[in-house]
């Protein structure tokens, strides 16, 4: 096969193997911005909970296990969803912003040196 | 109710295959953890436990009293025969990117954590688990006695090693004490009272367990098999942080605490990091980072 041509695949090979490593990383530190503490329990402010808060059955008590599976009586329902979705908006928009900049990269030069 | 962090800083002495002699610097890593602390957290009280060498290198780096709030001195005594007992014998290899480094393990003082803390509330860290945000604030509004690392994952994504997940293949998940919280509670001390029972019974539970492979006394292993035990000998989430603490492997390279290098096939492959708490094995990396925090 062409050596050049070898060359060029490796060199396109290489940058994805950096964008992924840096995409990966990101979306880690945007799944750790999740986690908030309510009512001395563990959340994860993913899809599901924001969801799931917001549509209950309000004549119910709203009862969701934390992070260790440990039920936690949710009083301040709107308070919660507040802070679930702020957690959730934070960390998606960084995560957001940090994704749009690494996809125009196009060296694993530049990739190392923009934050 | 006192919250903060605590780390353990004893300095070591590496050598290289060659004998050159390389200082692994615990106590400045402390004092740029120390700083970051600060910076990030909001419960950000921070207590170092060193010996006497380490206090008088705190006292002569002038910004160590604005980020250091308890210096707590302890000077291990090291005896018998055993890697739980001696640092004689707890020798640790491992590499530092290309090269490979063994060095005195002086990590035998960590079951005292809980009686040496003067914090409430104490996030136990590894002095070379850099923070760069805020996350571990919200343990401190738990109602949560115990939660220790569970979930990792090496930044550079080339390795699925089950060391990172169980002390052996056929035994017990790892928990990583690199990030442990607890709070001053009967189940707490009696966290630290197992691991303590552990370590002096290093050489049975090591064969018990399978990982008598390792010939160090590794406060992960000691962990793992107290909080099984404390589980009823079942696996639960019980004790599991719920963060994923990133780590960069001893193998791989951290230029700054924005660029890693990494093995890749036969050669080397860099990307960028965003910037987030991570735990840097590779311990001239680990002084890299400390360096530019403190310059920075």
């Amino acid at each position: 096969m062409d050596p050049k041509f070898l060359k060029q695949v490796e060199k396109f090979s290489n940058l994805k193997t950096a964008l992924e490593t840096k995409k990966r990383n990101a979306i880690e530190k945007a799944n750790n911005k999740l986690v908030f503490a309510w009512n001395g329990g563990l959340f994860r402010a993913d899809q599901q909970t924001i969801l799931f808060a917001k549509t209950h059955d309000a004549s119910r008590d709203l009862i969701m296990l934390d992070t260790n599976k440990t039920p936690i009586k949710i009083d301040e329902v709107q308070d919660f969803i507040v802070k679930a979705e702020s957690s959730y908006f934070e960390a998606m928009n960084e995560y957001y912003l940090l994704y749009e900049q690494i996809k125009t990269q196009r060296s694993v030069e530049k990739l190392m040196n923009d934050d | 109710m006192t919250n903060g962090v605590l780390m353990f800083a004893l300095n070591g002495q590496a050598l290289d295959s060659n004998k050159n002699k390389i200082k692994i610097d615990y106590v400045t890593m402390a004092l740029a953890n120390a700083k970051n602390i600060k910076k990030y957290m909001k419960n950000n009280l921070v207590a170092l436990i060193t010996d006497s060498q380490g206090k008088e290198q705190l006292e002569a780096t002038e910004s160590s009293a604005k980020y250091i709030d308890h210096v707590i001195v302890t000077d291990p005594i090291y005896h018998g025969k055993g890697p739980e007992t001696n640092i004689k014998v707890n020798k640790r290899s491992m590499r530092i990117g290309t090269k490979t480094i063994s060095f005195e393990w002086q990590n035998l003082t960590r079951p005292d954590a809980y009686k040496l803390s003067p914090f409430d509330k104490t996030v136990l860290l590894d002095c070379d688990y850099y923070v760069f945000d805020d996350t571990l604030d919200q343990l401190f509004n738990t109602d949560k006695d115990i939660l220790c690392g569970k979930n990792v994952e090496e930044i550079s994504y080339q390795d699925n090693l089950i060391d990172y997940k169980r002390l052996h293949h056929q035994s017990l998940k790892l928990f990583w004490a690199t990030v442990l919280y607890f709070t001053k509670s009967a189940e707490s001390k009696l966290l630290f009272d197992t691991m303590n029972a552990v370590k002096s019974n290093w050489l049975f539970y090591s064969k018990f367990y399978k990982f008598e492979g390792s010939r160090t006394y590794r406060n992960d292993h000691a962990v793992s098999v107290a909080l099984h035990l404390m589980q009823g000998k079942i696996e639960t989430n019980h004790y599991d942080l719920p963060f994923k603490i990133m780590c960069l492997a001893d193998k791989n390279i951290m230029l700054d605490s924005k660029r890693i290098v990494y093995r890749y096939g036969n050669g080397w492959a860099g990307s960028g990091f965003p910037k987030q708490n991570v735990h840097i094995m590779n311990k001239e990396s680990a002084m890299i980072v400390a360096e530019e925090i403190l310059n920075g």
